[in-house]
């Protein structure tokens, strides 16, 4: 069993003269059930609570801080989805094994108090809380929950929540994760969520069903998530800096400073997705964090000591920095290397033996260090992200715009090949972030590129893209930013639809270490965060988003419809890729294709970003009449479909 | 890589080699009397006067094609990056200079850039970064920039042809050379900014 806390304590501090009648636990808004991850979600409840008031909502309809529902979340004239009343008023939810389920909870009392909530739970699942923090948009004037404070065992809360200082606030949001394991006993269960608030314990049941099914560990796309340096680690962990620095050590070559670094690894892991950093900059410098060191020049020149780089990445390269989440530990898939035009060979020799001398002395010496730990389960990737207009290099690495530029890359793949033995069990990849050019790329860079990573938008031009690609074995990507705090729920879902419509392999988020400088009071919607600091809550790591969650448990649903797919022989991705879509009123997965772009009929370098928005539009805004009933009919649909070929 | 394309790079790199190496010559020979210890202002400014004699003004302002030029400027309301988008360089003139560049770096015991900073085509009263040297010290760039106006530090360089002495003021920690480059009429067409920094000096025992 598995207790966590959740409560209200009626006559407690702040509840106001006149309010001792009994309290009555009620749920509002929408009678009944409600439609949770992975299915229907019914609700329920009733209790004698005097004027407390509890309602759960699915998960794509967030709560505000004044007892309604975020504007952006519904469709006008739509209300949110009936929910499946129970008779005896208990909410259900349904769920595979190895999978979270989730809802939102709101708590919420007109004159307000202190509570507490607890939880349990059967053998095989355990329930995580989190209180959610609304933060203001100052454009609207209007309060989104985004950062999800963990709510601590026995943990008293407030409403009104007295550090989201939010004036009249009549609603404290909570955000339940259940993890059913792959252990659990199928059938149905029960969770015991208890509401105290002084007076006597009020009970709310919810129903477990938990289906024979059992989620696969593999997600059918990658979610990754990337950032910059090391610079966030400091912004992550001020106090635990503060303490390193104290002793009189370094932080940044501290052992806490890479378990910072390994805890935001496994933080995204456990939410079925990765994380990259990149450890190099515009002007071809690499982090010492990120990097071997280096010593001698030309035909002297070699890795001098792994110490730093292996403190930095033998966790992550055996996995077992993983170990402890709640799923199986196993080696992360992807990490940039250091390769830059200046490393591991100097520029000044560009074009001349001592570059290529130096370039396959260390390279070489890298592949035979991986292979010898073992470390042959992830990709390292030869990745260049300069571009001229940093005016560091003559070239664009990253985003190439001018066919001429491709002559580098010949170079690099060239140089590449020689260093890294053709039977070697390391996985040396050659990425390249691909936008205006790619089509052209796809081409001419075929056999030495092999990791694609693309601009959503352009790549739609090109159906024939997945394809080629694929059949060649290359891994494919799209990249874009985090959906915002402050759009629809069903923004968050549109990467990685769109990644799973293209048959693609994954998507990266470009930017997710960057809450702003004041995420709680001055919050900028969060499009390149997607985690904050934990500290300020007396958390010792990373704290998620909501929209991480969402993602998540998106993620848990493509894997889903995967195994539905799979199980539907030759043809079924495109069988499972067009119901989909039919139940986002009559799409087809076409619609997410724009093959017709009139921009296309001019040169690449010609293309102009008005031209590319303006190419975009009409897909787009198909797609942008989507919210999240619809993808609850997909759930609905998986959850239904992956019992039947279950059986 | 096409072999010419590498050859030619490969010759325009051993002409800066042969070119920094005269420079080198000028230094006086060693004795077995202590060397007098140069300050760093010193040393940078000899950084500064080589690379005004070695860098040749008429190749750097071949470096930034007419195209990139034109578009550089080129006022899109819908579209506020068609300058950096369109931002594009000829390689053999870039490369035989960034290695100069690089080159002149070496000629100093403490870590330096020479960044080179020439005036804007058809703008010739706006200054832009042109090579930006690895790991990117610059008392002047911002990330991001394309041109600029012209400090009153770079305006007496372009004007009359000076080197000069900026030390930066706290909180930065930038030490720098501007020294003029010319062109085959002898007009000051940029400046190698020679820049170090405080903390790489004292990291360097100056």
């Amino acid at each position: 069993m598995f207790a966590l806390p959740f409560s209200a304590k009626s006559g407690s501090a702040g509840q106001p003269a006149g309010s001792a009648s009994p309290r009555r636990l009620a749920l509002w808004g929408v009678q009944g059930a409600l439609l949770g991850a992975f299915g229907a979600l019914h609700l329920l409840l009733a209790a004698e609570a005097g004027a407390w008031q509890l309602q759960a909502l699915p998960e794509f309809y967030r709560p505000d801080p004044f007892g309604g529902l975020v504007a952006v979340d519904q469709v006008p004239g739509k209300p949110v989805p009936d929910l499946l009343a129970g008779p005896d008023g208990t909410v259900t939810l349904t769920s595979p094994r190895n999978a979270y389920v989730s809802c939102h909870l709101v708590v919420s009392d007109p004159a307000g108090g202190r509570f507490e909530v607890a939880v349990d739970a059967a053998p095989g699942v355990e329930v995580d809380l989190f209180r959610e923090w609304f933060h203001r948009n100052s454009e609207d004037g209007k309060y989104y929950p985004d950062a999800l404070v963990p709510i601590g065992k026995g943990e008293v809360l407030v409403l009104p929540d007295p550090e989201m200082k939010i004036e009249g606030q009549k609603a404290v949001a909570i955000w339940i994760d259940v993890w059913i394991s792959g252990k659990a006993t199928p059938g149905s269960s029960q969770l015991r969520l208890e509401l105290s608030t002084g007076g006597a314990p009020v009970v709310l049941p919810i129903k477990l069903h938990i289906l024979d099914a059992v989620l696969p560990d593999e997600d059918a796309i990658t979610a990754d998530h990337n950032c910059y340096g090391v610079g966030w680690v400091s912004v992550f962990f001020p106090e635990r800096a503060k303490s390193v620095t104290s002793e009189g050590r370094n932080f940044t070559g501290s052992n806490e400073f890479f378990k910072a670094i390994h805890e935001a690894h496994r933080f995204y892991y456990e939410h079925r997705g990765s994380f990259h950093q990149l450890g190099t900059s515009h002007t071809g410098s690499v982090s010492s964090h990120f990097a071997p060191e280096l010593t001698g020049a030309g035909r002297t020149k070699r890795v001098k000591s792994w110490e730093v780089f292996d403190r930095h990445f033998g966790p992550l390269l055996d996995g077992s920095a993983m170990a402890g989440t709640r799923r199986a530990p196993r080696p992360i898939d992807s990490v940039y290397l250091t390769i830059t035009p200046d490393w591991p060979a100097s520029y000044l020799w560009w074009g001349q033996r001592g570059y290529e001398t130096e370039f396959v002395r260390v390279v070489s010496q890298m592949e035979q260090h991986f292979r010898q730990k073992g470390w042959t389960h992830t990709d390292f990737e030869m990745f260049f992200n300069h571009k001229k207009r940093y005016r560091s290099f003559c070239w664009d690495g990253d985003e190439t715009r001018f066919e001429k530029d491709n002559m580098f890359f010949r170079e690099f793949g060239r140089l590449l090949h020689k260093a890294v033995p053709p039977d070697s069990p390391v996985r040396f990849v050659f990425r390249h972030d691909a936008s205006w050019l790619m089509w052209n790329q796809f081409h001419e860079l075929a056999g030495l590129v092999d990791f694609w990573v693309c601009g959503s938008g352009i790549f739609a031009f090109y159906p024939e893209a997945p394809a080629l690609l694929k059949a060649r074995g290359d891994k494919v990507w799209i990249y874009g930013s985090a959906a915002s705090a402050f759009e629809t729920t069903a923004s968050i879902l549109e990467l990685p639809l769109k990644t799973w419509m293209f048959g693609i392999d994954g998507y990266i988020l470009w930017l997710v270490t960057n809450p702003g400088s004041d995420p709680w009071f001055g919050f900028e919607g969060g499009k390149t965060c997607m985690m904050f600091p934990g500290e300020p809550f007396g958390v010792d790591g990373p704290i998620p988003s909501l929209r991480l969650k969402i993602q998540r448990n998106f993620l848990q649903d493509l894997a889903l419809l995967d195994v539905v797919a799979a199980r539907k022989g030759e043809d079924g991705k495109q069988l499972v890729r067009t119901k989909v879509a039919s139940l986002a009123g009559g799409l087809k997965p076409a619609d997410w294709w724009n093959p017709d772009a009139p921009v296309k009929k001019l040169p690449p370098y010609e293309w102009s970003n008005s031209m590319l928005r303006e190419a975009a539009k009409e897909p787009v805004h198909q797609r942008q009449k989507l919210d999240g009933r619809w993808w609850l009919a997909v759930r609905e649909y998986a959850l239904k479909a992956v019992q039947e070929v279950s059986q | 890589m096409r072999r010419s394309a590498l050859i030619a790079i490969a010759l325009a790199g051993s002409m800066g080699l042969l070119l920094a190496a005269r420079g080198e010559r000028t230094q006086p020979a060693a004795t077995t009397q202590p060397k007098p210890v140069k300050t760093v202002e010193s040393q940078l400014d000899e950084v500064g006067r080589i690379a005004s004699a070695l860098v040749d003004g008429e190749l750097a302002s071949d470096i930034v094609t007419d195209r990139a030029a034109k578009l550089m400027f080129r006022k899109d309301p819908n579209d506020p990056y068609a300058g950096p988008d369109n931002y594009d360089v000829n390689f053999e003139p870039f490369m035989q200079t960034k290695k100069l560049l690089i080159r002149l770096e070496g000629l100093v015991d403490f870590p330096v850039n020479c960044n080179l900073w020439m005036r804007c085509k058809g703008q010739p009263d706006l200054v832009h970064i042109v090579i930006r040297q690895n790991p990117g010290w610059s008392q002047f760039y911002t990330w991001g920039m394309q041109a600029s106006e012209p400090t009153p530090e770079m305006t007496r360089v372009l004007e009359k042809g000076e080197r000069v002495f900026v030390r930066a003021k706290p909180p930065r920690d930038h030490v720098v050379v501007l020294a003029p480059i010319r062109d085959s009429l002898g007009d000051v067409v940029g400046f190698v900014e020679v820049v170090t920094r405080q903390r790489a000096l004292e990291a360097a025992g100056r």
